[in-house]
């Protein structure tokens, strides 16, 4: 039921009149933001700053493809010693996005896979990681909204994505950005 | 737009790469039984005494040496006349993080005591009796050994930084290949030194005689200087209590530390055999 609604929600959207002019194409995203772990690892690791990049293609008014690279940093905070360490999280990975836009205001959801490579192993202390383990696949999904700017080029986005680290004892995490688009 | 895709991919996969630091415990089951993830002393030894320390020792987990990296080490220390390490200074920096747990419901005091090896001889101050007067100190440690307060059923974590690590390493070097003594070494700031001036070697029928530097022995450069590739840890507590400790690698060289850390096996491993290092004053 609820999946139905979202797909009319954004055939509703994609539809709709254009009131501000918008570029479609080749576009590039970059974004700031934090990603914060989830049950059942949300106690082994802080809230840490992310950096978000994401370039892609518009293919049609409601459909495009992209690739994405993200980092985060995060305080460990696995039973001391150690104490006070951090370690980083890499993610890339392609996706694609399902939108409209109504007006100035565009709403969209995404999904995708790629790969996560954490920097250290200091979760292998909560088992998350093994020895020797440091990538694992990725699967995002998320939803987002983009404020069209005057200039046709330039977009303000707000998205949240959830991930999934399948082979980091599946870790979940939120990664929420705001960010900056320019479309081609 | 083919290229800058290319070079996000390389630039991505380039990120996790540069000497990020590694951590390591002992192991639930591990091959060496004095590695012991965690020790307790303090308590009651059952026959009346108390057990007045503890002590663990982690041997690093550091791949067999290449043939070729082997053949241009060996080149080089027939150029300087003295032995080159595998494992020099500067190819991996450690430090050690630990962690105290009093467990009685009283204030005590604790002591944690860095001692440790490296491929060429293992330095443990038990060994080193350097006078036979009842009064005069005994050996030091590598580093460590403050008396710390440990409050009433509470933990106090604390940690042997990168540097201080790096001076030990230079202290065992200056006590083992080059006779210095253990006092001088320990007391003195070296991590800055180029080369170590090897003395005599300790008279052991004339232990109150001053050091003579040594007129045929090769000064060790620092290029040449090996660093800490066993890290030894003497807990002495006033109470019962815990220590923990984790190591923490930051591999410079790039090469050197077994990707499976603690769970790689030891045939994998390269195979180091430190000599102890022993002085005894005789009467």
């Amino acid at each position: 039921m609820g999946g139905r609604f979202v797909v009319l929600v954004v055939l509703a959207l994609a539809s709709s009149a254009e009131a501000r002019p918008a570029s479609s194409g080749w576009y590039a995203e970059g974004g700031l933001g934090a990603v914060a772990f989830l049950p059942k690892h949300a106690d082994d690791a802080a809230l840490g700053p992310a950096i978000d990049a994401r370039i892609g293609r518009d293919l049609f008014s409601w459909l495009s493809l992209g690739i994405s690279l993200g980092a985060s940093s995060h305080e460990a905070t696995v039973m001391p010693p150690p104490e006070g360490e951090w370690f980083q999280l890499y993610r890339a990975g392609g996706d694609l996005r399902i939108g409209g836009r109504f007006d100035r205001i565009a709403l969209f959801i995404e999904g995708g896979v790629g790969i996560g490579v954490i920097s250290s192993n200091i979760l292998d202390k909560v088992m998350v990681t093994e020895p020797g383990e440091t990538f694992s696949l990725a699967v995002t999904a998320g939803a987002g909204l983009e404020y069209q700017l005057e200039n046709r080029h330039y977009a303000l986005g707000l998205a949240v994505d959830a991930f999934l680290l399948p082979q980091f004892d599946a870790i979940k995490a939120l990664d929420t950005r705001l960010y900056l688009r320019y479309t081609y | 737009m083919r290229s800058l895709v290319l070079s996000l991919l390389v630039a991505g996969s380039q990120m996790g790469c540069a000497n990020d630091p590694v951590y390591m415990e002992c192991p639930d089951m591990p091959a060496d039984p004095t590695c012991l993830r965690s020790i307790e002393a303090g308590m009651d030894d059952g026959m009346g005494g108390v057990i007045a320390e503890a002590k663990s020792r982690l041997l690093l987990p550091i791949n067999p040496e290449k043939p070729e990296d082997a053949m241009v080490r060996g080149t080089r220390a027939a150029e300087l006349g003295i032995e080159v390490p595998y494992v020099k200074l500067g190819d991996i920096e450690v430090s050690v993080e630990w962690t105290i747990t009093n467990l009685t419901d009283a204030e005590g005091l604790a002591q944690v005591e860095l001692d440790g090896a490296t491929e060429f001889f293992e330095y443990d101050p038990d060994m080193i009796v350097l006078s036979l007067d009842d009064d005069a100190p005994p050996t030091p440690g590598l580093d460590g050994n403050i008396p710390l307060h440990i409050p009433a059923s509470g933990t106090l974590s604390g940690l042997f930084r990168e540097d201080q690590v790096r001076e030990a390493s230079i202290d065992l070097e200056q006590v083992t290949r080059g006779n210095v003594n253990p006092f001088a070494a320990t007391l003195r700031v070296n991590k800055n030194d180029d080369e170590i001036r090897p003395f005599l070697p300790f008279d052991p029928m004339d232990p109150e005689a001053g050091p003579v530097p040594d007129p045929n022995a090769v000064p060790i450069p620092r290029e040449a200087f090996a660093t800490l590739i066993r890290i030894d840890l003497v807990f002495a507590p006033s109470s019962h209590m815990r220590l923990d400790y984790t190591v923490r690698v930051r591999d410079v060289r790039g090469e050197m530390m077994n990707e499976l850390l603690m769970a790689a096996e030891p045939g994998d491993l390269h195979p180091f055999a430190p000599q102890p290092y022993a002085v005894m004053a005789l009467p």
